[in-house]
């Protein structure tokens, strides 16, 4: 029940999250100087005539007052409809629905990478001497102070100019993915196996872990079966950081690695000034975030029994 | 293990010889034990006693390969079961402790894994230790909590650790450490996080445990509480065993300096009137007059009422005044909570009025309301005879600072970034002090609690909680108060500084006539320092009065049980005190 009530209040503030977010760059695309029916006629380069440039006017209702085309586009958006991209004269949702899939399997063989070695290498070297703890946590610093497409090109000098163990780009194949996804997973460790550790660490001393080795538990099972839960509760709360790193990232690595995807898109459309796009891709986003934090939110109440209440 | 087969007397369960033990290295090197030798054997309970620091724990730890990361361990001996247990792999260790040592950590709620049910954290040992399937382990796990006095152990096992009472949680952890049945049951202040007849339930359990073929060593600050249940006894002091004996000879005709001191410090009835750390001196009566510790500021500004009444009072003559004050909260399900119900009490100027009560007996609301941070829903608090709204239409500001109130731990009542010259100071200049004279002032402050001026500069943390009590009575002096609420102001502190503590406060009672509303949950420091007291159980008065008359002729059975839950030291009262 209190699950349950919990779940419904997370809806209702990810329904507002949503909102708040297709207003805000609704509210900056208004306020964006530039004319607008000439970007949807593909310009100032395409020279169309006063009529023309009345018609798309009339059509996208821009020569109304603010508030009814807010309404208009909120009406739309609750209908599924996003618009026309300018560039690619589709629907939004279309032109987002053909990227999504490529960006998906990135982010998620990128999570698939950074979550076990995080894991491991927290797990490994908390509470150990403290020269390997200087070695690990320099070597998690470089990651995640080094900029994305630093490390990417590292990875692509070594092993594909180099080595050539993996192509240099393209969608080609699970191959092609493990160069991008692995840039993405680095930056995404450095940072989270930091602070997992050090989690760890605190929770290591906890007197509930010496009682744990009383009873004659090995070192590395007191690691996973007791400390591990407790340090995961604040690691979860970063999954908006992980989620960011997620999305920024794949603009830098898709482009890095001429890969398709959302990132490419986000790319191409902020060039071309193509608003419609730019906007289901900010909503895209919030909707990634509410999603994500809902079902981090599920998983507090599943491993914390305290938390109950909403 | 194999020398169980010897026809003669069974080894000792665990031997030390010569045990030294050192943390860090380096300059950072601390020698924290310092050639400690132990026995424990079948069928007997060793008793370790020593103040925090005195490496008593760190000893118990060892003991089980428990010592923890950064130390070096030293010793001439270490056997266990008779077996040579000196350089003992990890993985030799892990083989031997739940089976063969069951180990009991005070303050069960971290003790336990809070993630886990009561159930799998007992079951534990039986998966590591046993070869039981997942349901005879259930039900091995329901039988032993139910030997421990846990009742329903069936939907205890199910539940987790924040979910069970403090005691029901001791119980549960004394279930994981008896689960393999081990020959040597290691328990580190079992009793400390308890209420008073809580804890004498768990001792009088650890009692039973004691058995032909089990031993028992239990670490603790408090003689006290192991005087019943301990063979011999071990005092330790900075690392090394000053004296061990059995548990008469150690409380009847203690030999070591330190421990005559240990329990002479112990408060009680018969320490009344005295002062704990020198019995030779008796306490004067609480002074009849209130001598300012500065000329109070001259009120330059606004128009103020006219000073509070704070002429000289009579000793006895009531300043505090409490009249059938009630307050309930909502509870759970839509109900209420009646946390106080008709309380009344008078507080004599220049007097102690103890109140005892469990946790969740009401008394630290009483407290609230008589400092006027929380409102009664019904009745009144009458502060020379004004109550606090009277006092706030006469914008009285000084009767506000004349109620001052201690806590248990003063530490989290400190901001701990700064140092104790800006706590005390912050203080000094809420009660009105002008500017320049606040410096010299922090500084008196600090002489009457006995602390050295130097220590001005430090921050709370780098103070012992005897200084941070000592700190916390300054920053209540400050206010030039009439009456101290102290809340269980000795409760964290070893027994000899507690002694130093309580002596201190009498010794402030002497001097500037102080009403102390002291509250406790150990008897014997209520009967050392009140002159009455309240009981108070589910926010309702069971007795009150005369202190010597509640624990002569309690008239409620709850009081009883009090009173018969406090440690005995037998023979110990009359023998120990100096005529």
């Amino acid at each position: 029940m209190a699950v349950l009530r919990r779940i419904l209040t997370r809806l209702l503030v990810g329904f507002g999250v949503l909102w708040g977010a297709a207003s805000l760059t609704f509210l900056a695309v208004y306020l964006i100087p530039g004319d607008t029916a000439l970007l949807i006629l593909g310009g100032p380069d395409a020279r169309p005539t006063a009529e023309t440039l009345a018609q798309v006017r009339a059509d996208y209702l821009l020569d109304q007052p603010f508030i009814v085309q807010y309404g208009s586009y909120l009406g739309n958006l609750l209908q599924g409809d996003l618009g026309q991209s300018y560039r690619l004269r589709l629907p939004v949702t279309e032109a987002i629905g053909q990227q999504i899939g490529a960006t998906a399997a990135l982010s998620a063989a990128a999570v698939a990478l950074a979550l076990p070695l995080t894991f491991a290498v927290a797990i490994l070297s908390a509470q150990r001497a403290s020269w390997i703890r200087s070695i690990v946590s320099g070597i998690e610093v470089v990651f995640a102070a080094t900029p994305t497409f630093i490390i990417g090109f590292a990875l692509l000098i070594v092993f594909s100019f180099t080595l050539h163990w993996f192509p240099i780009g393209g969608n080609q194949g699970p191959v092609a993915l493990v160069l991008p996804a692995l840039t993405l997973a680095l930056a995404i460790f450095g940072t989270l196996s930091q602070v997992l550790r050090n989690e760890l660490e605190d929770v290591l001393e906890q007197p509930f872990i010496l009682t744990a080795r009383s009873r004659g538990m090995r070192d590395l099972p007191v690691r996973i079966r007791h400390a591990l839960r407790h340090a995961a509760i604040p690691v979860m709360t970063m999954s908006g950081f992980v989620v960011a790193a997620l999305l920024g990232g794949s603009v830098i690595v898709e482009t890095l690695f001429s890969r398709q995807g959302i990132g490419a898109l986000t790319l191409a459309s902020v060039y071309n000034k193509d608003l419609p796009v730019i906007i289901g891709i900010v909503l895209l986003s919030a909707a990634v975030y509410v999603v994500v934090n809902l079902v981090i939110d599920l998983l507090y109440t599943l491993i914390d029994p305290k938390v109950v209440t909403a | 293990m194999s020398s169980t087969l010897s026809p003669v007397a069974p080894p000792p369960l665990v031997e030390l010889r010569n045990l030294t033990v050192e943390f860090g290295r380096g300059i950072n090197r601390r020698e924290v034990v310092r050639g400690v030798s132990l026995t424990v054997r079948q069928g007997e309970c060793l008793a370790l006693v020593g103040e925090s620091g005195s490496g008593k724990s760190v000893t118990a730890r060892t003991l089980v390969g428990l010592t923890g990361s950064g130390a070096t361990v030293h010793a001439d001996t270490q056997r266990f079961n008779g077996v040579n247990a000196l350089n003992w792999t990890e993985r030799q260790w892990s083989r031997v402790r739940g089976r063969d040592a069951g180990f009991i950590l005070q303050d069960a709620l971290s003790s336990l894994d809070s993630l886990r049910t009561v159930g799998n954290e007992v079951g534990e040992v039986l998966r590591l230790h046993g070869d039981l399937d997942r349901a005879r382990r259930h039900a091995r796990v329901v039988e032993l909590l139910a030997s421990v006095g846990v009742p329903e152990p069936e939907v205890r096992a199910r539940q987790y650790p924040h979910q069970l009472s403090g005691g029901l949680r001791q119980r549960a952890l004394i279930a994981s450490a008896i689960a393999a049945d081990p020959g040597l049951l290691i328990a580190d202040e079992p009793t400390t996080a308890l209420d008073a007849t809580i804890a004498a339930q768990v001792l009088r359990l650890l009692g039973g445990l004691k058995g032909t073929r089990t031993g028992v060593l239990v670490v603790s600050h408090d003689l006290a509480v192991v005087a019943d249940l301990a063979d011999r006894v071990a005092v330790m002091r900075d690392g090394e065993i000053v004296e061990e004996g059995s548990v008469q000879a150690i409380l009847q005709d203690p030999r070591h300096p330190y421990t005559q001191g240990l329990l002479a410090a112990i408060p009680s009835r018969s320490s009344r009137g005295y002062r704990l750390t020198d019995r030779s001196r008796p306490v004067a009566p609480g002074g009849p007059s209130l001598p300012r510790l500065t000329p109070a500021p001259s009120p330059s500004e606004g128009i103020r009422s006219p000073a509070p009444v704070s002429l000289p009072a009579a000793q006895g003559t009531p300043i505090l005044a409490v009249q059938g004050i009630k307050r309930s909260y909502p509870g759970p399900g839509g109900g209420t909570r009646t946390a106080v119900d008709d309380v009344s009490f008078t507080l004599g100027t220049g007097t102690t009025l103890g109140i005892v009560g469990e946790s969740g007996s009401g008394k630290t609301t009483v407290a609230r309301i008589v400092l006027g941070v929380e409102q009664a829903d019904n009745g009144s608090v009458r502060l020379h005879g004004r109550t606090w709204e009277e006092h706030r239409a006469a914008r009285d500001a000084s009767a506000r600072r004349s109620v001052q109130m201690i806590y248990q731990d003063p530490l989290h009542s400190f901001d701990p970034r700064r140092t104790v010259r800006q706590v005390i100071g912050q203080a000094v200049a809420a009660a009105g002090t002008p500017r320049r004279a606040r410096a010299d002032r922090v500084l008196e402050l600090l002489d009457l609690v006995g602390l050295a001026s130097d220590k001005a500069r430090s921050r709370p943390l780098d103070l012992s909680g005897g200084q941070r009590q000592r700190v916390a009575i300054a920053r209540a002096l400050a206010a030039e108060p009439e009456v101290i609420i102290c809340d269980e102001p000795v409760s964290a502190l070893d027994v000899t500084v507690q002694a130093r503590i309580l002596d201190l406060l009498t010794e402030l009672q002497e001097r500037f006539g102080l009403s102390y509303l002291f509250i406790s949950h150990d008897l014997g420091v209520i009967q050392h320092v009140s002159k009455d007291v309240l009981v108070l159980r589910d926010g309702v008065v069971l007795e009150h009065g005369p202190v010597d008359d509640v624990f002569d002729n309690p008239r409620h059975d709850y009081t009883r049980r009090l009173i018969n839950a406090i440690p005995a030291l037998p023979a110990l009262r009359k023998d120990t005190i100096p005529s």
